[in-house]
């Protein structure tokens, strides 16, 4: 009995040939990039579900008690839930579109929580009295000076409320309580509020031990040029426009006032992360080929560092040496601060004793660890942050 | 009548791809192990291991008992078995090397890179399921194959 015979065709040396491979290499790259597709589309489902949230029941219209605007989704997605729902802001509403209710031009509030003895109808009675004594005082407010506000700020006390609206005005304690063991405010000067929320955010003071403090000299935020703070805060704000810092958020500090950046996602060596996961959380995926990025998202160390400037301009000396913050306390400040300078602390003079301080808070988050941590010290000094985040390079009066 | 090859070269070419494949694999894991991973490890390779020790484990042992065994002539395979095994088992292994190297174009963070490659098993296992079966049945019909010869 004889062996089959071997066909040429099945010659061990070449079973497969180049079209199959080819074929084969092309439906496993498929499936991969269907994976991909996928995967990236699963994971971006729940970035888009995030949203300002209901509408509040009540809302008012009350020129004096605005409420601050809801947080915009894209600034809430580098803090973690537990920052959102730990920072609530003291304000009667949270929506940021007035509502005119169908029964007139001044709209019905229920009671604040603390108070719910008050009736609605009293209630939405004094709003509208309120409303109407503020617009009837507002020519007076006008004329204020920033005197008596430089005081405040200097001693650290909340602002006073205006006298016009002092009598049976209790919906401003209602909404801001004043703080236990604080002196009543006697005799109340006249502040020129210009509609804002009857309350400056105050900054932590003394400050959170930042990673790395810098001092700004003088000249860079025009010494002998600024006469007062506002002046400050327009080359603070150029700067920071040109390093690509749009948002930031202001705090009165004992004799100024402080500015918070939002957190900046950075590479180890100080220089921002390219848009847009620059102000993210983490890295995103790779949207353009390149061979370092890529090998470096493949095999990199996967640690992400984070930096928050905060600059203070005041008159007043301080040390750095406050109750530390956690990564998402600071983070969270961006959404405590006022958008813009408010006039009262724009008006302070800035002297030869007022300085500005850059703070700079350093985070890092290291391979798959949940918790990022406060550098301290931080992995560059203070001038190198703020030469490498392109802000130094454009200080100038 | 079908056609017969050297059983022996198609379980060192299987065997050269599956190991060459689940090599570079390895290379690459490992890689990710010194930094990118550090916090994950467990995760990471509670996750690659399966892809390819069930499959490398069964080659081996193919491969030990051959060795174990006194020669005889050689015998040939069923080269469209052959094929089958083969191409499934490079398909698979394709699919698992570009899982691996196509991480960064799905998350930039080390954690949504673990997640996707935990994504990835929903093709990657059913696609190992197929190419185990392949190679268990080139083994088992050339097994059987060899039965007949002997006995002819």
């Amino acid at each position: 009995m004889s062996a089959p015979p071997v066909r040429r065709s099945s010659d061990p040396m070449k079973p497969i040939t180049p079209a199959t491979a080819g074929s084969v290499l092309l439906m496993a790259g498929l499936v991969c990039l269907m994976g991909i597709l996928s995967f990236r589309g699963s994971r971006e489902k729940p970035e888009q579900m995030i949203s300002p949230g209901p509408a509040p029941a009540v809302s008012e219209t009350s020129t004096e008690t605005q409420s601050p605007p809801p947080v915009p989704t894209a600034q809430r997605m580098d803090q973690a839930p537990s920052a959102q729902s730990s920072r609530q802001p003291p304000t009667r509403s949270e929506s940021s579109f007035p509502q005119v209710p169908a029964e007139g031009p001044f709209p019905v509030s229920s009671p604040s929580p603390s108070k719910p003895e008050a009736a609605p109808e009293e209630t939405s009675a004094t709003y509208a009295r309120e409303a109407a004594r503020s617009r009837e005082s507002s020519a007076s407010q006008a004329v204020a000076k920033a005197g008596p506000m430089e005081r405040y700020i200097v001693t650290g006390s909340r602002l006073p409320r205006s006298p016009a609206s002092a009598p049976d005005d209790d919906s401003v304690d209602r909404a801001f309580p004043p703080r236990a063991g604080s002196k009543p405010a006697s005799p109340p000067p006249v502040i020129a509020m210009e509609r804002t929320s009857d309350k400056i955010p105050e900054f932590e003071w003394p400050p959170p031990p930042p990673s790395a403090r810098c001092e700004i000299p003088s000249e860079l935020v025009g010494g002998g040029i600024s006469k007062t703070l506002g002046d400050v805060d327009q080359i603070l704000t150029r700067a920071l426009d040109a390093a690509g810092h749009a948002q930031r958020s202001y705090f009165s500090a004992p004799g100024g006032f402080a500015m918070v950046t939002r957190l900046e996602h950075i590479s180890a060596d100080g220089t921002p992360i390219p848009e847009p996961n620059r102000w993210g959380p983490a890295t995103g995926p790779m949207t353009a080929f390149s061979l370092s990025n890529y090998l470096r998202i493949l095999f990199g160390s996967g640690k992400g560092y984070f930096r928050v400037i905060v600059f203070v301009v005041t008159s007043a000396s301080f040390s750095t040496n406050g109750s530390p913050k956690s990564k998402d306390q600071i983070v969270g400040w961006i959404d405590e601060g006022l958008n813009r300078l408010p006039e009262p602390l724009a008006q302070i003079p800035f002297g030869p004793d007022s300085s500005c301080t850059a703070l700079v808070y350093e985070f890092e988050t290291g391979g798959g660890s949940d918790a990022p941590q406060q550098r301290q010290p931080g992995l560059l000094s203070g001038p190198v942050h703020l030469q490498r985040s392109g802000i130094a390079a454009n200080l100038h009066p | 009548m079908t056609a017969r090859i050297t059983l022996d070269r198609c379980k060192h070419r299987l065997a050269a791809l599956w190991f060459g494949a689940s090599g570079l694999a390895f290379m690459i894991v490992v890689l990710q192990s010194v930094q990118r991973f550090h916090g994950l490890l467990d995760d990471l390779w509670s996750w690659f291991v399966p892809t390819i020790l069930p499959t490398l484990s069964l080659i081996i042992g193919i491969l030990v008992a051959d060795s174990m065994r006194p020669h005889g002539r050689e015998k040939s395979a069923d080269p469209f078995t052959f094929r089958t095994a083969w191409g499934v088992s490079a398909f698979y292994l394709l699919a698992l090397l570009l899982t691996l190297l196509s991480q960064p174009f799905a998350a930039g963070d080390p954690k949504g890179q673990l997640q996707f490659l935990k994504t990835a098993s929903l093709w990657l296992l059913p696609t190992q399921g197929l190419a185990t079966a392949a190679l268990g049945a080139f083994f088992i019909k050339t097994d059987a194959a060899e039965k007949n010869g002997d006995t002819q």
